[in-house]
């Protein structure tokens, strides 16, 4: 169990921008919920403590948190980062809904089913954030196709009024996308399955789209 | 379904990680404490999954479990046949239920004769359809072997009775189409098996219907005969593992 005054602690240095917070949990559980400004960073048994201190670098070496769901993956997080030279100011296991319980914010994307984005359709803009050549396998109808790289370049374009869908091949890509956009307080759900699941389900799409 | 299995080559110990793709959700089955909670912490974390469930097939008496450790460093359910007889705390798993990690369902047939206890767990990926794709045996069904009967109670009545009671469970796994996959927690030289264990850690249901030794004898008498012949002596420290896999009190 998170202290509470622990994690208000940790809340004031993010949100001053004090401390870069680190996210180890895995990039599902993260983009499903989690503290605003904090920055996604899956443990990995490889590779780890290279890229990370390759990102802290790039950035300037800041004071920077760990944060994570698991003592062992916490551990083995900062183990590794110490390996590569870098020391975090703080460290914290705790689970998103501790947090929210201490009153602290989050940013939360929910999942979307394909079978409620079917029947609820005209409630969503439905974002595609494939890239062109997935097109072929068929998209939404009504869909905006817009490749995952272009997204920030496209934000200043998007409706803040409407409610976003955002979908890929499995859900994995559209769920960082989805993520990205609920940072900036854009109203964005997740579509579970994505593509695999849409067509599986034999819901319509439109044939070989181009934009 | 995110599939992955973790082997002990030096004890013959076979453990599974089976996880969704939507859900993040994982269960791990007969976790060793050979190879510690904190790897298959890692190893789910490095799939991109949480472990939910941790279930043991059967108490184990040839080698130790993780199982309750692992539970506890994932906060996770521990889920143990309702007839274990352990001392501890646990969701009691009975024959025909069904617990689900996003698409993927997990179907519990209680399968006595190894053990009371014994469970396997047949698996469907309901995303791509709803007959069953694979089976965890635990120590009911190995490659080329069955599980022996004798490391329970040890009295001649009570080793006959159990092989008879793996007869069944036996016949019933059979019941299962020839395609669908067989995951046992052994192989190779452990001691849970007799003298046709093979050193490959999976098979099918077809190919073990036509192939295993074991699963020739047709009738219940035979097949309790052909145990008794393979019988050999309980592995070592038996006793002491069956005890701290138990949580007995003083066991450790």
């Amino acid at each position: 169990m998170a202290e509470p005054s622990s994690m208000r602690g940790l809340w004031e240095d993010v949100k001053t921008g004090r401390v870069e917070l680190l996210d180890l949990r895995p990039p599902r559980a993260f983009h499903h919920d989690h503290v605003p400004g904090s920055v996604s960073a899956p443990y990995r048994l490889q590779g780890f403590g290279p890229s990370v201190a390759a990102f802290l670098s790039d950035r300037g070496g800041p004071p920077f948190a760990l944060v994570s769901d698991n003592q062992i993956v916490l551990d083995a997080g900062r183990e590794a980062l110490h390996d590569s030279g870098f020391i975090p100011e703080a460290v914290l296991v705790m689970r998103m809904t501790e947090w929210a319980e201490a009153g602290l914010p989050s940013v939360r994307v929910p999942d979307l089913s394909v079978d409620h984005l079917f029947t609820e359709r005209d409630q969503y803009v439905v974002m595609d954030v494939r890239e062109p050549y997935e097109w072929r396998s068929g998209v939404i109808p009504g869909a905006l196709t817009l490749p995952m790289g272009t997204v920030p370049d496209e934000t200043r374009k998007l409706d803040r009024a409407r409610r976003y869908a955002i979908v890929c091949a499995h859900g994995n890509r559209s769920q960082s996308v989805a993520s990205f956009l609920a940072d900036q307080g854009f109203d964005v759900m997740n579509v579970a399955g994505g593509m695999m699941a849409w067509l599986q389900a034999g819901y319509p799409v439109r044939e070989t789209a181009s934009p | 379904m995110i599939w992955a299995s973790v082997q002990d080559t030096m004890t013959g110990c076979s453990s599974y990680l089976v996880g969704d793709e939507l859900t993040g959700q994982a269960l791990v089955v007969d976790p060793l404490h050979s190879k510690t909670a904190a790897h298959y912490v890692l190893m789910a974390q490095d799939l991109g999954l949480s472990i939910a469930y941790v279930v043991d097939t059967h108490t184990h008496a040839d080698h130790e479990s993780a199982a309750r450790e692992l539970s506890e460093a994932a906060q996770a359910t521990l889920a143990l046949s309702h007839r274990a007889p352990v001392h501890f705390a646990y969701a009691p798993l009975k024959e025909g239920d069904r617990f689900h990690l996003g698409s993927v369902e997990v179907e519990v047939w209680e399968m006595p004769g190894h053990t009371p206890d014994s469970l396997c767990l047949v698996l469907r990926d309901l995303d791509r359809g709803g007959e069953p794709w694979l089976v965890m045996t635990g120590d009911v069904l190995f490659v080329g072997d069955v599980g022996r009967p004798d490391l329970g109670e040890s009295s001649e009545a009570a080793v006959k009775e159990a092989a008879r009671a793996q007869f069944r469970s036996l016949d019933r796994l059979m019941e299962l189409p020839d395609y669908v996959e067989v995951y046992p927690a052994h192989f190779g030289a452990s001691h849970c098996g007799g003298l046709y264990m093979s050193r490959k850690y999976c098979s099918t249901i077809g190919y073990e219907r036509r192939y295993n030794t074991l699963l020739q004898a047709r009738d219940p008498d035979r097949f309790v005969a052909e145990q008794l012949k393979f019988l050999k002596p309980p592995p070592e420290n038996a006793r002491k593992v069956r005890a701290l896999n138990l949580g007995a009190a003083g066991s450790s």
